[in-house]
């Protein structure tokens, strides 16, 4: 199956009755997500990321403009229900996601709700389990588990259900770097299986692996770009509060010091050997 | 304040099922005044060792010597709990007052203070965290998490510890408000001379604000020492799982075409661009 997502001119406002113009948390988004992409969504503290997240996958109503996946219009709870089982979304902190005593009984929660057959479930759990790299672990208890596994067992849960689409909303924040590590290589793992990966972060580093990045501030849309132009660009994150590449910024200081580099820098190699040539 | 902690040991629920020995013979000084970060994974005993440097557990063997006083596993009143301020993780979730002033104003006020001492002690502390006094009479609850993390951290500065002890204390918050706390913890460290124990797992942190740097493994210390001589040796980092800050990622990589190789103790931007500078003039002149 393939999921294409489009937010055409998406509006949201958390009360919109009190109606006044700085509360609303997305202001006029155009976002088209196709099958296979691995997007990062970036922006600081409040500026929409995570409304933007639960406005993909049908948690929230857009206020004004249209969600279309595959061309039909997502308008009634029949539709969003069904877009919940297209569209995964994983959260920051694992022990919100994480209700069963264990393991096994945590990934096949999400299976039982959806009416999956016994015989299906019990293809389905080894496989996500192995995928994720908790095989083995099926008996035991989710709050014995490191943060890491936790976020894994999440993510497990989301898999069985098989979304084409996984958002994870700042879903490596929490953990310690091992953790974060498995998480953003699980990503790529399953970016090359064809699923659609949306990561939102305000972590440079983290988000610089994605192919295409959206930079989000106050609810709009700032740039949309592949990585190799938002890395050329990339100067410019700094002005919404975001972390930029360290090698971006020594670039930009250099060029400040009269340095006579390109400047369109596309990577860091790019930048190192150009440094050494100018010396 | 120096802080000597000596061959202590820490078992968690002891001489039951479910015994846990969190520490083994773990020593360390911190002498006053200093940056000391404390690294290592989750669950290698980090969060014990800030609690029994806190005074809210007491050694299962071994001593803490805080100043002039000593905690064994026999001493019943630990005397210097207040000298010590704890900021845990997620500070934001233990805000509970129905005003930023009640909030801020609640630890000093179980100090014994008068009224106006309190009320100085409050207008000190939210000015130290850069807050706006306008913020006092408003709901904790309706700031950013920037600014909610901020008043929790007033909170305990507003009763004048000699140590401060912050558990992970930018994780959740963006770079912005990552760099105005960080920014925060070098004033106050320069400021009051107040020591600073900082767990983390930014290896940026480490590089930027410790002088001294305690790798933590296994419920004991793996390396004790200073930033560079942890980053200088990139096998043993490995070895801890730790990564390195990115400065100095960046200068591994110039270091593949350099000759001298730029050192690697340079974790400031400023400081990687004038040895730049200095060496392009050098290959000019």
């Amino acid at each position: 199956m393939a999921t294409e997502i489009s937010l055409e001119n998406v509006w949201f406002h958390y009360y919109p009755q009190t109606e006044s113009r700085e509360k609303w948390a997305i202001q006029g988004v155009d976002l088209i997500f196709q099958q296979g992409e691995y997007v990062s969504i970036i922006g600081s503290n409040g500026s929409g990321k995570s409304s933007l997240a639960c406005l993909i996958n049908g948690l929230f109503i857009p206020t004004n403009g249209n969600l279309v996946i595959n061309g039909q219009h997502i308008e009634d709870d029949q539709g969003r229900w069904e877009l919940k089982q297209r569209i995964g979304m994983v959260f920051q902190n694992p022990d919100n996601q994480i209700v069963a005593p264990s393991v096994l009984d945590d990934v096949a929660f999400g299976l039982e709700n959806l009416g999956v057959a016994r015989e299906e479930m019990q293809k389905r759990i080894p496989h996500v389990l192995e995928l994720v790299g908790l095989s083995g672990l099926e008996k035991k208890e989710p709050h014995h588990l490191s943060g890491g596994q936790k976020q894994r067992l999440a993510i497990a849960g989301v898999l069985a259900m098989q979304p084409d689409v996984l958002i994870f909303d700042e879903s490596t924040s929490m953990l310690d770097p091992d953790g974060r590590h498995h998480i953003l290589q699980l990503m790529r793992k399953l970016h090359l299986s064809g699923k659609t990966i949306i990561h939102i972060t305000h972590q440079a580093t983290e988000a610089f692996l994605a192919d295409r990045l959206v930079v989000l501030n106050k609810g709009k849309v700032m740039l949309d770009q592949n990585r190799e132009a938002l890395y050329a660009n990339s100067a410019q994150l700094t002005n919404w509060g975001l972390d930029v590449p360290i090698s971006i910024e020594l670039h930009q200081n250099l060029l400040a010091k009269g340095w006579n580099l390109s400047h369109r820098i596309e990577n860091e190699e790019q930048l190192v050997s150009e440094i050494w040539t100018y010396m | 304040m120096d802080i000597h902690v000596k061959n202590i040991s820490y078992v968690y629920q002891k001489g039951t099922p479910f015994e846990e020995h969190a520490l083994s013979d773990l020593s360390l000084s911190i002498p006053h005044g200093i940056v000391q970060a404390v690294v290592g994974k989750t669950g290698s005993g980090k969060s014990t060792l800030i609690g029994l440097i806190a005074g809210l557990l007491r050694p299962t063997t071994g001593s803490i010597t805080v100043g002039d006083d000593i905690v064994t596993a026999k001493t019943k009143k630990i005397p210097f709990r207040s000298k010590i301020g704890v900021v845990f993780q997620y500070p934001e979730q233990q805000l509970f007052a129905e005003t930023v002033y009640k909030d801020i104003a609640y630890g000093p006020s179980n100090q014994g203070i008068s009224k106006e001492q309190l009320e100085e002690r409050v207008l000190q502390a939210i000015g130290l965290v850069g807050l706006d006094e306008s913020l006092l009479d408003k709901s904790p609850f309706g700031l950013s998490g920037g600014q909610m993390r901020r008043v929790a951290l007033a909170g305990v500065l507003a009763m004048e510890p000699s140590i401060l002890i912050l558990d992970e204390p930018t994780a959740g918050l963006d770079r912005e408000g990552s760099e105005q706390l960080l920014y925060l913890i070098q004033t106050l460290h320069q400021q009051k001379q107040v020591t600073i124990i900082l767990v983390t797992h930014q290896m940026e942190e480490v590089a930027r604000l410790a002088n001294q740097v305690v790798v933590m493994e296994a419920g004991t210390t793996a390396f004790t020492g200073s930033p560079v001589e942890l980053f200088g040796d990139r096998k043993r980092l490995e070895r801890f799982g730790l990564e390195l800050p990115s400065i100095t990622k960046l200068i591994d990589k110039l270091n593949q075409k350099a000759n001298p190789p730029i050192p690697t103790s340079l974790f400031e931007l400023g400081h990687l661009v004038s040895h730049l500078e200095n060496r392009r003039k050098g290959s000019r002149s």
